[in-house]
């Protein structure tokens, strides 16, 4: 084989031909679709990081808005238990005032129902007694009984002779009733009559009345003025003093 | 017996231009690989067919190759890379079709290969580091190396033409003499390891000048 410069430099002329044709329609075309795609890809990857970038940026700032809620919901939390608190409070405040209201005017109906029991009990205590001495002084009292007082009403009526007022129109007679429980005597009755009228330096007209329920002893009626020494007088006087002490 | 012939032969001249059915055989080549690459680069789009996956996958490949050797943009090299290793291996396997030639069974054609791998080494030598940079590792460590470094520029251009050229005719000669010998199905096997042999050396053939052009753009470094 020998050396042949025509097809050695054929061959030269070849390559550097199909290089030109193929840079061309192979090398370039491919390496443009190649790096196009890179492009793409990498454009899609930035696109892909931008995304996750704001996602992630969005979950951030969701988790701050979230910490914000929460902070806000215990906050308000707090606040409402605190009001609730001084509500509660207040209520049972309120609640034990009205309690106490309510009690203290129960305690007052109470006490004055206990009164007026205690009260009515007494009356009727007084009233039993009352009752139980009139009808005991009812079976002992006798005439005699009267006619004692009766004798002690006139003593006394000497006696106490300053302490009976004067008539102011000494003119005219005074009406005297003198209630007894027994009839008296004519010769008492004047003889009262003259006492009277001799006491009070006027005439005086006596007017007699029997009444039962005196039991024993009389009582004496002028002006405004009454002079009572009936046994039924002093069984009233015992239960005033009763009423008044017990 | 001309058909068995393994040696080039002249077909017709122009003048003095002689025109051997190497040259045909390449010409052949040429427009068979163009007419695949038209094909495979027509509808091209964002959306890859399963043809299209498969090319861009192969120039991805050589990509990072070509980036993982040399400093310098890949696609700087890959047109000149991809040609040899497309030309060389479709001259390597073309020969195995009836009534076809082996173009890279001729010294003539290794020889021009190998010459434009050695051009290119010092293209981009000087391309990236200016003549004088370039020339300058040629003193290196002493001026007393600079005959030894043309020695082996010169062997390890004529190795690369041989290496291509030996490989090849063995192969189609191997294939020749069996059928001579043996009969018609015994070089079947020979030539499937033809096939393999000579996707092989296209490999070998690029990625040496793949070397010789990083060791050119490197020598400075």
């Amino acid at each position: 084989m020998k050396f042949d410069i025509w097809t050695f430099l054929f061959q030269v002329i070849n390559f550097l031909v199909l290089l030109f044709i193929l840079k061309r329609i192979l090398y370039k075309p491919i390496r443009e679709i190649i790096e196009k795609r890179r492009s793409l890809i990498q454009q899609r990857i930035e696109e892909a990081e931008k995304t996750k970038k704001e996602a992630l940026e969005l979950k951030e700032n969701y988790q701050h808005e979230m910490d914000k809620l929460h902070e806000l919901k215990s906050r308000m939390i707090e606040k409402m238990n605190e009001e609730v608190g001084q509500e509660r409070k207040k209520l049972i405040g309120r609640a034990e005032e009205e309690a106490a209201r309510v009690f203290e005017k129960e305690r007052a109906v109470f006490d004055t129902e206990k009164a007026r029991l205690e009260a009515e009990l007494k009356d009727k205590a007084i009233e039993t007694v009352t009752l139980f001495a009139a009808n005991l002084l009812k079976d002992v009292s006798d005439e005699d009984l009267h006619k004692a007082i009766y004798e002690k009403l006139f003593r006394e009526l000497q006696g106490a002779a300053s302490h009976i007022p004067e008539g102011k129109e000494k003119d005219r007679p005074l009406t005297v009733d003198l209630i007894t429980a027994y009839p008296l005597s004519e010769a008492e009755t004047r003889k009262f009559t003259e006492s009277i009228e001799s006491l009070l330096s006027q005439s005086v007209i006596l007017n007699t009345i029997i009444d039962k329920a005196l039991i024993a002893g009389v009582k004496m009626k002028y002006y405004d003025m009454v002079y009572d020494l009936s046994l039924s007088g002093q069984i009233k006087k015992l239960a005033l003093k009763l009423k008044e002490t017990v | 017996m001309k058909t068995l012939n393994v040696f080039p032969e002249k077909v017709f001249s122009i003048g003095p231009v002689q025109v051997t059915d190497t040259v045909i055989t390449t010409w052949v080549v040429m427009a068979v690989i163009i007419a695949i690459c038209a094909l495979f680069t027509r509808r091209l789009s964002i959306q890859p067919s399963t043809g299209q996956e498969v090319l861009e996958g192969i120039f991805e490949a050589i990509e990072k190759t070509v980036k993982d050797v040399l400093p310098i943009d890949p696609w700087l090299v890959i047109p000149v890379l991809g040609t040899l290793w497309i030309m060389i291996g479709f001259s390597n396997l073309v020969g195995i079709l009836p009534m076809m030639k082996t173009p890279t069974a001729d010294l003539n054609t290794t020889f021009a290969f190998a010459v434009l791998s050695y051009s290119m080494t010092h293209v981009f030598g000087i391309a990236t580091q200016g003549l004088k940079g370039y020339l300058s590792h040629y003193k290196e460590p002493t001026w007393i190396l600079f005959p030894f470094h043309l020695i082996a520029e010169v062997t390890r251009t004529i190795a690369l033409a041989v290496r291509l050229f030996g490989n090849m005719l063995s192969g189609d000669m191997i294939a020749l003499i069996l059928l001579g010998i043996a009969g018609f199905l015994v070089p079947v096997p020979f030539n499937l390891l033809h096939i393999v042999i000579g996707i092989i050396q296209a490999y070998i053939f690029g990625v040496l000048t793949l070397v010789f052009i990083a060791g050119g753009i490197r020598s400075q470094s």
